[in-house]
Order: C-alpha cells, then structure tokens, then sequence
C-alpha cells in the first residue's frame, strides 16, 4: 500500500467458504482482495460494468467512493460496487460465488506501485504513446491492462499495456484525450515527462496464456489496438509465430484515425510471415494510394468484426480469438465470431472498454 | 394446471428471443425449430438478461461471460455452471403453450 494506514477486516464469504484479507482505510475493496490473491469477479475495475457487485453484511460500513458510476445502476438496494467502495471498519461481504484464491504462479497477484513518465510521442493531436518507467519490478502477459492515477486527479483510468513488460523493461501505453477526462486533461495540457503517477496491476484476462497452442485471430476497435499491440509483442517473446500463424483486424473510421501504420508493419516483418493484418475503414473508403505504399498491409472498408469474420469462417480450426474495443463493436464480434465462425466461447477473450 | 397461448409456431423463427409476460411472469420464449422452449428471463449466472444473447436454435449463449446452454434440456455447456430452468411448453393445433404455474426463479443471494 502506499502508505501506513489503518486498516480494516475484510472477510469475503461465499456460499460455502469465506476468506479473510486486510482493507486499509480508503482503499478499494476488489483491490484489496486482489492485491492479496484473492479471484474477486471483475472486468473494467473502474466502475463501469457493474461486473464486480457484492452484497455487504452491513451496508453503513461501506463507504461508495463513486456513488454515480455507470456500473452501480445495476445493484440492488443491498449491493455496492467493490472497485468503487472501501469500508470504514471490519466488515463481512458475501458474493454469489465461491471466493477462490489466485494460484498460478505464472499469474501473480497484481500489486500498487508507481511511475515515472519518461516519454510522451504524439501520434495526432489526441492520442499519445506514453513510455512510464516503474519503480518496481512489474511484469504481465501480453493483453492484461494497468489502472493509472495521477496525484491530480481522483479514481483510476484502465489502459491496456501497449507492449509485454518483463520486470525492469518501461510500460508502453496508448492514450488517447477525452474530453471530458481529467486524467488525460492533466497528461496532455504540460509537458509531464518526470511526473510521478499510480498505477495497479496487472489485470484482466485477456491475455496470452503460456500454454496457448493454436492460431491468434485478433479483432481491436480504437484503443483497442494497444491489447493487440501486447499480444503480439507476448506471442514473439514465446516464439508462437515459429509453429502458428496470426491474423490482426484493426477498425478504424477514417485514414486520419489509422494510426500505427508503421507499427503493424513492424509486427507483420517480425513475425517472418506469420502474420497478417487488416485495417478496415467503417466510414471511408480506401484510397488506392494508401495500399499501394503500404503493401505489408491489406486495407478494406466495413465495420472490423464484419471484415474479419469474412476471412476467419474459412478456417478449418478454431483460432484462439482476442476482441477489444467500443462494447458495440466486442458485441458485434463476439456474436459472429460464435454464431458464423462457430468458435467456442472458450476460445474467445474479450474487453469491453465501456 | 395452467396453459398458457403465447402465439402460432410460425411466428417464430429458429434462434429467435423473445420475452413475453404471461400472468405477470416475465418468460423468455426461444424458438428451437418444430417448438419454442420457454426459460426464466435473467441468466442464472448474474442476471443478465438473456434476451440480448444469442441463439442458433440448438445452443443459447448469454452475451455477458457466454455461458451457453443447450436449449433442449437446458443443460450447461463448456464453462456454465448452472442449468437453466425451463417452463414446460407444447404446440396445440400450431399454437404454442406454455405452461406457468409459478415463476422459475435461481436461488441467489440477495
């Protein structure tokens, strides 16, 4: 944690066991549970899903940190968002499922620390490659996504890792400025290379597993690119392009929105053919010139998951499937992915940034 | 015992969800090619409603952690958990009935 606080019981109990873990005083409840290994159900981690609900003992021991998150329409009277709240003193929480504890040693439980920004590249006037150096050994699988805060600004923001780190290697994020979002208000006005943020991680699950053993067919909408970018960067580092081939779909609205260019056409060299990537305009046509100079890539016009799904139903094997983007666009995909391309939803690993 | 009408059979097209209300129940109708299967409207994982998943007319997969079910018997497949709860149904003269004497409901904490 990041400094000597107070700190609570949390006992986190499930229809037929319970667990017990420390909460100090302000933090979030999920993750004080993860951070001590406990599976708490997630899925964004900043408020937005709903994924993360529990039902407390005493509803006046937890303390909303966000009463008006998106994700918090959903609960009942009784329940409250675990990535929202903390609690004030010892206190029971009941989920639906049994509470189980993170035990792959390849998968440590993720952690606080901080970061110093040490680069900030602008690819448009809106959205940054931001190089943070960590101040303690972080790692994660290709895919997985850190929350950042800034001393500025309250709350989390999610962002997927944009490479795969190993312990001492910078993190690479993609970001893009929201207009109405404090936490890239504060990164884009001034020069913040030096500045120190926050950050916890990793999380999520939509990541390259070790032992992943078939094609990769990957579908990533706008800032989706950056699970993309850390899935490919994961599948080099394991030599999974040396046995199985790789197809990367990246929707776009415009040329002016295809950013990364360059950097797709480094994965597509590094991968000795292995893969192949498609970038699909939904609102524009494709400019011959534009495929003409860049012949590594194959351009198309259509919605990305329409475009992909055209190319996979060929396959006479179930590819495993990575989608990240717009909650519309992961929908779309999802949906045809498992009713046209007839792949298991087991094969299927997914982020909704809402 | 208490039939329920909830439309002709050709009013359903295989895979199709529909959620209806019958004697104040709210159910679920899929239709699963020669019949309808008639299911609880929320997903028996976390409440998802499951009219907004999808159906091929033999598998149902919720859109939320795609949980899916086989729709004949509501059995899990892969990586669900629980069964899903079905109401009985039957086609009587190309009408489809469902029989509804209390509401499914999947025990969860509250």
């Amino acid at each position: 944690m990041r400094q000597a606080q107070a700190k609570h019981t949390l006992t986190i109990q499930g229809p037929k066991s319970t667990l017990e873990v420390d909460c100090h005083d302000g933090e979030r409840v999920l993750l004080a549970g993860l951070r001590q290994g406990i599976a708490l159900p997630y899925e964004c981690a900043t408020g937005t899903c709903g994924e993360c609900r529990a039902n407390p003992s005493n509803g006046e021991a937890v303390a909303p940190l966000w009463p008006e998150a998106p994700g918090a329409t959903g609960c009942k009277e009784s329940e409250f968002l675990m990535c929202q709240s903390t609690i004030r003193r010892n206190t029971t929480i009941r989920l639906q499922r049994e509470p189980e504890l993170l035990t792959d040693p390849a998968s440590p439980p993720p952690a606080y620390g901080s970061a110093t920004i040490t680069s900030v590249t602008y690819e448009s006037n809106d959205t940054a490659v931001v190089w943070l150096t960590p101040s303690q050994p972080f790692s994660c699988h290709g895919g997985q996504f850190i929350l950042v805060s800034s001393p500025e600004c309250d709350g989390y923001r999610a962002y997927s890792l944009a490479n795969r780190p190993a312990p001492g290697d910078p993190l690479k994020l993609i970001i893009r400025r929201k207009a109405a979002g404090k936490f890239t208000q504060w990164l884009f006005d001034e020069d913040r290379r030096g500045a120190t943020i926050n950050y916890f991680g990793p999380l999520g699950k939509a990541h390259l597993h070790p032992g992943d053993d078939a094609e990769l067919a990957i579908i990533v909408g706008g800032s989706g690119v950056s699970l993309a970018f850390g899935v490919l960067e994961h599948a080099i580092q394991a030599d999974h392009f040396r046995t199985h081939r790789a197809r990367l779909y990246l929707g776009v609205r415009t040329q002016e929105d295809a950013l990364f260019v360059e950097a797709i056409k480094h994965y597509v060299r590094t991968s000795n053919g292995a893969l192949s990537a498609t970038i699909a305009f939904s609102e524009a046509p494709v400019p011959e010139a534009l495929q003409t100079a860049n012949s590594d890539i194959h351009f198309a016009t259509g919605y990305v998951h329409e475009v992909a799904v055209a190319d996979l139903k060929a396959l006479r094997s179930s590819p495993t499937a990575f989608v990240a983007g717009p909650p519309p666009m992961v929908d779309g995909a999802i949906r045809a992915l498992i009713m046209e391309c007839r792949i298991p939803p087991n094969r299927i690993r997914f982020d909704r940034f809402s | 015992m208490s039939w329920y009408s909830v439309g002709s059979l050709n009013e359903f097209t295989d895979g199709e969800l529909k959620t209806v209300e019958v004697a104040g129940i709210q159910v679920l109708l899929v239709g699963r090619g020669e019949d309808v299967a008639a299911i609880p409207p929320m997903c028996p994982h976390l409440e998802e409603p499951l009219v907004h998943g999808m159906c091929d007319g033999r598998l149902l997969t919720c859109m939320k952690h795609l949980w899916q079910w086989e729709l004949d018997d509501g059995s899990p497949v892969g990586a669900a958990e629980a069964p899903l709860k079905m109401y009985a149904t039957r086609v009587v003269d190309g009408q489809v009935e469902i029989l509804v004497e209390q509401e499914l409901i999947y025990e969860r904490e509250s």
